[in-house]
């Protein structure tokens, strides 16, 4: 719970109670930037397109102009890096992914702290309502102190499994990794279906790996600051890891991204995979899915050390370069508010609003077996996916090099060695001052 | 072939003066500052300027980079094989197409296609070739009765899978400038070979290779520096995977400095390609040079 | 027998002929072919080779992007880089060629040696300084590191080629040198402008580094927005087949015509070079 200003702690009360609220909305100046232009660099993915879709609304609320440049992962992230280096005022919004890049861009002063913003009742609506967020999500945008960014979705790595085919083999849905290892060896049967497909590119495998390695009772850093991967956990991770996909996944593994997973899935050729929730919508799309109604979904199974449940949210943030701050925090407040949210989550994409979950109606109309497992998971998922280094970039794809030599049957534990030493000198340099 | 003196002398060097001045324009501050940068540690930060270090990403470069010596592998395999396998089969096929046939022009002009091609644009449709479940290649590959491959999805694959796509793309490129050479050469040696009884062989290997080196010559230097240079290819199609086993130092320096944020010290490997490529030019160079005299 | 023997070489000799063709002709086809298919029929293996065509992958690149400006700017910017390529490429070329400025020739040659890479961070620094981001200015100075080392380079040779004599003449009567350089020198070698000019063309539209970071919506170019169809967990295979076609057939069309001077270009380029 926050500390909130007198201020804000009246707004808040204001807009709780019922029939005033809609005074306090008319009290709150949507086109107090009126005539500005504003300019959002953002990912081209789902949540974007329909913020692109619905523009004309936003600039007939506020009268501010948006330029809205959207592009994949890779090219997202060049065009951040060259822009910021360069200290451009031309940009106002940005999206990044918190718990890979947080912590690294907010060391670089690359994030406006939103706090200020988000104190001052006459620049944030009073309906916008922060604490409707998930409070594990909404807190993973903190860094140093600061509120660096807002969450645009909220998702946990889920085991998505083929329904069907587990009927038809009678076997349930696997509650250890060993259980999915077994599960994965009977449902393989190339080229048709694969047992277990997931990520195996460098820079993407240690994302889904991660869960393995949790599992297995390791972690990213030892409390020294040290890295976890010379560690035995991280080598029965590993070696469970590559062996599964080794045995019972396809044949392009150490090339998959999220693209190439969710394309087996959806192309009905995996049996199991475990990856981000969010692709419901996608997999009951009846244009681009051939297994609608046949899959199901069940908690990220456990390993000998119990489970932890994984969270990873993109957010936007404002960038310090901007002139405009007050524009670009109204357009994020427009993009992250319930009205803009809902018709995501009714598509069956997870967003970060508690409340848009407690719908009765949205909640008859979703998927059961997803619905629980989602929200079983969200209540303890923490940030485990992606490593809290400055140099996280770095560390991913040093832990993805041992990943892909364990893939490619090299000897797991020489790997890692290799990988830790990486990490343990990396960090050594940008993180310890 | 300077001239003599009847015109004013302004006149020459004007000549050359815009695009000169352009391109020291264009060129001077971007090496300036990759230059200074290489002297430095900068992660981009707003909030810290850069740091000097003299020459201690050099140091690091030489001695303590793993990285920078597989980039270094991967890129004297990828070139060399590449640029030596278009240079031969570029004059095969040259010396293939230097007759008279129906439809000649028409054959010249679908070759130049590769060439012509935008790399994004194909490299694109070549990885979905070489997708090791849904592609056409292993559909080809196992119609003449091979196992599938991964291709690009396999340490051991990916380089042969690449250098197959280069050899694909820029063989036309070598073809036509030998071609070219050859249609000029003069007809005697050859009446005069076939009149000694020379056989088809000898006289492609003792009359047609020699008289034509110097154009194929070139022709091996130009893909030479663009091979150093190839980034649009590797990028769209494997980004240097899997792992790093497509990554070229063009490719590295990349990565250090888009996806690690280290310009400092991208900017010393940005450096260190440059002279490659300016010394295994000057080499080629010199070996013609040598050749010649 | 000599018929026969001659008959089995000449049939030897096109069937080479049409496997190497086949070869190098194949990806276009098989691009072109992919862009009628729809994104689950590409996903299917063995690849399909008798299918119900389908319009919705182009109608879907016309839909969601502004495929007509993007193809405006790629235009655009071709013709401004080449354009202003050759104002300045072109003295310099007679320059070098004519007054032997050798070292100047190796100098423009070194330019086109440093890689693309180490151009975007300084260059966005001073585009943005001089506002010239997203701009159809920008963009097309940025790409004159391109044409100009390379129509410099062909045009050396082309010039190289000129008989002396007419311009001793014309130098003669009084011409002055830039008069000759107009009057004689440029007409003369038409082909090996054409030659310069259609490389120069074809080089610049299908450059993807520099509109990426340089260019913005405004401006974007084709090569960029293949990038479009590529989301962050979704590959929409039907459209990026439709958008790469889209994205070559201007060049093709391009070769396929003036392929004469393209060759001419590269050859003599290759050669003199």
């Amino acid at each position: 719970m926050r500390r909130f200003t007198l201020a804000a702690a009246l707004v808040a009360v204001v807009a709780m109670t019922g029939p005033t609220s809609t005074r306090a909305q008319a009290r709150f100046d949507w086109k107090q930037a009126q005539g500005t232009e504003i300019r959002v660099l953002a990912l081209r993915v789902w949540f974007t397109d329909h913020f692109k879709a619905n523009l004309p609304e936003f600039e007939r609320l506020t009268g501010v102009k948006v330029v809205f440049e959207d592009y994949p992962e890779d090219a997202l992230r060049q065009k951040l890096a060259v822009e910021m280096a360069a200290r451009n005022k031309n940009i106002d919004l940005f999206q990044s992914g918190a718990s890979l890049e947080g912590k690294r861009f907010s060391t670089s002063g690359w994030y406006a702290d939103l706090n200020p913003l988000l104190r001052d009742a006459s620049a944030t609506s009073p309906d916008w309502d922060q604490k409707d967020f998930f409070e594990t999500v909404w807190k993973a945008q903190q860094f140093g102190g600061q509120q660096i960014s807002v969450p645009l979705q909220a998702v946990t790595q889920v085991m998505f499994y083929r329904k069907d085919l587990f009927d038809a083999a009678g076997l349930k849905p696997p509650k250890t990794l060993d259980e999915l290892e077994a599960a994965a060896k009977r449902l393989h049967n190339p080229p048709g279906v694969v047992g277990f497909a997931s990520r195996g590119r460098k820079t993407q495998a240690p994302y889904s790996w991660a869960h393995f390695l949790y599992a297995h009772g390791g972690n990213w850093f030892s409390p020294d600051g040290k890295s976890g991967l010379a560690t035995s956990a991280a080598l029965n991770a590993t070696n469970q890891y590559a062996r599964i996909l080794r045995a019972y996944g396809d044949p392009g593994v150490a090339d998959n991204g999220p693209v190439e997973v969710q394309t087996l899935f959806l192309q009905g050729r995996a049996a199991i995979i475990l990856d981000a929730c969010s692709w419901a919508g996608i997999f009951n799309n009846p244009e681009k899915s051939k297994v609608v109604g046949k899959w199901a979904v069940a908690p990220a199974p456990g390993g000998p050390a119990g489970v932890t449940y994984e969270l990873w949210a993109w957010s936007m943030s404002v960038s310090p370069f901007s002139e405009k701050k007050r524009a670009a925090w109204l357009f994020l407040q427009w993009a992250t508010s319930k009205e803009m949210q809902r018709p995501l989550q009714a598509k069956g994409f997870p967003m970060p609003r508690q409340s848009l979950w407690v719908d009765p109606e949205w909640r008859a109309k979703a998927e059961p077996s997803w619905l629980e497992t989602v929200t079983t998971q969200f209540a303890s998922a923490k940030p485990i996916g992606h490593p809290s280094a400055i140099a996280a970039a770095e560390v991913v794809d040093a832990v993805g090099t041992a990943i892909n030599g364990a893939l490619a049957g090299k000897d797991a534990k020489a790997e890692l060695e290799v990988a830790a030493r990486n990490v343990n000198s990396v960090v050594e340099r940008t993180d310890k001052r | 072939m300077t001239r003599g003196g009847r015109q004013p002398h302004a006149a020459p060097w004007l000549f050359v003066l815009p695009a000169f001045a352009f391109l020291i324009a264009a060129v001077a501050f971007p090496v300036l500052y990759t230059g200074v940068l290489s002297f430095t540690r900068w992660s981009a930060s707003a909030t810290e300027p850069p740091v000097w270090i003299g020459l201690g990403n050099y140091a690091d470069v030489v001695f303590h980079d793993s990285g920078f010596r597989n980039s270094l592998l991967v890129t004297a395999y990828f070139t060399g094989v590449s640029v030596v396998i278009e240079v031969v089969l570029g004059v095969g096929l040259a010396q293939l197409l230097n007759r008279d046939f129906i439809g000649r022009g028409l054959v010249r002009t679908l070759l130049i296609l590769p060439v012509a091609g935008t790399p994004v644009a194909l490299g694109l449709v070549w990885r979905h070739m070489y997708n090791p479940s849904n592609g056409i290649m292993n559909w080809l590959v196992s119609g003449i009765g091979l196992r599938p491959q991964r291709w690009l999805s396999d340490v051991t694959t990916v380089l042969p899978s690449l250098i197959l796509f280069d050899v694909w793309q820029w063989t036309p490129l070598v073809m036509l400038i030998a071609l070219a050479a050859m249609v000029a050469l003069p007809p005697e040696p050859y009446e005069a070979a076939v009149i000694d009884g020379a056989n088809a062989l000898q006289i492609f290997f003792h009359l047609t290779l020699p008289l034509v080196r110097p154009a194929v010559a070139a022709a091996a230097m130009l893909r030479l520096m663009d091979s150093l240079k190839t980034f649009d290819q590797i990028y769209i199609t494997t980004q240097g995977g899997p792992g790093t086993a497509s990554q070229t130092l063009n490719l590295y320096v990349f990565e250090q400095a888009f996806r690690y944020l280290k310009f400092g010290y991208a900017s010393a490997l940005l450096l260190v390609l440059f002279v490659l490529i300016l010394a295994s030019n000057l080499i080629l160079v010199s070996l013609r040079r040598s050749e010649k005299a | 027998m000599k018929q026969l023997r001659a008959l089995g070489r000449g049939l030897a000799f096109y069937t080479g002929l049409f496997l190497v063709l086949g070869v190098f002709v194949f990806p276009f086809f098989w691009m072109a072919f992919n862009s009628f298919k729809t994104t689950e029929k590409l996903q299917e293996y063995p690849p399909v080779w008798v299918f119900t065509p389908t319009l919705s992958n182009f109608r879907e690149v016309f839909g969601q992007t502004p495929f007509i400006r993007y193809a405006l700017n790629s235009t655009i910017v071709a013709l401004g880089a080449v354009g202003l390529g050759m104002v300045l490429a072109l003295p310099a070329a007679y320059g070098i060629a004519r007054y032997g400025y050798r070292r100047l020739a190796v100098g423009i040659l070194v330019c086109r040696m440093i890689p693309g890479v180490c151009f975007l961070v300084p260059w966005f620094i001073v585009f943005r300084v001089l506002g010239l981001i997203d701009t159809y200015l920008g963009l097309v100075v940025a790409h004159l590191i391109i044409t100009v080392p390379l129509i410099t380079w062909i045009m050396i040779g082309f010039f190289e080629e000129l008989p002396a004599e007419l311009e001793e003449a014309a130098l003669i009567d009084g011409c002055s040198p830039w008069g000759v350089f107009l009057r004689i020198a440029l007409p003369l070698t038409r082909s090996g402008l054409a030659s310069a000019a259609i490389l120069a063309l074809i080089f610049t539209w299908n450059h993807f580094l520099f509109p990426l970071i340089l260019a913005g919506p405004k401006t974007k170019t084709l090569p960029v927005v293949v990038y479009s169809f590529m989301t962050f967990d979704e590959l929409n295979l039907g459209a990026v087949y439709a958008a790469a076609t889209l994205i070559t057939v201007p060049v093709v069309l391009m070769v396929l015509f003036v392929q004469r001077h393209f060759v001419r270009g590269l050859t003599i380029g290759g050669i003199k070079g």
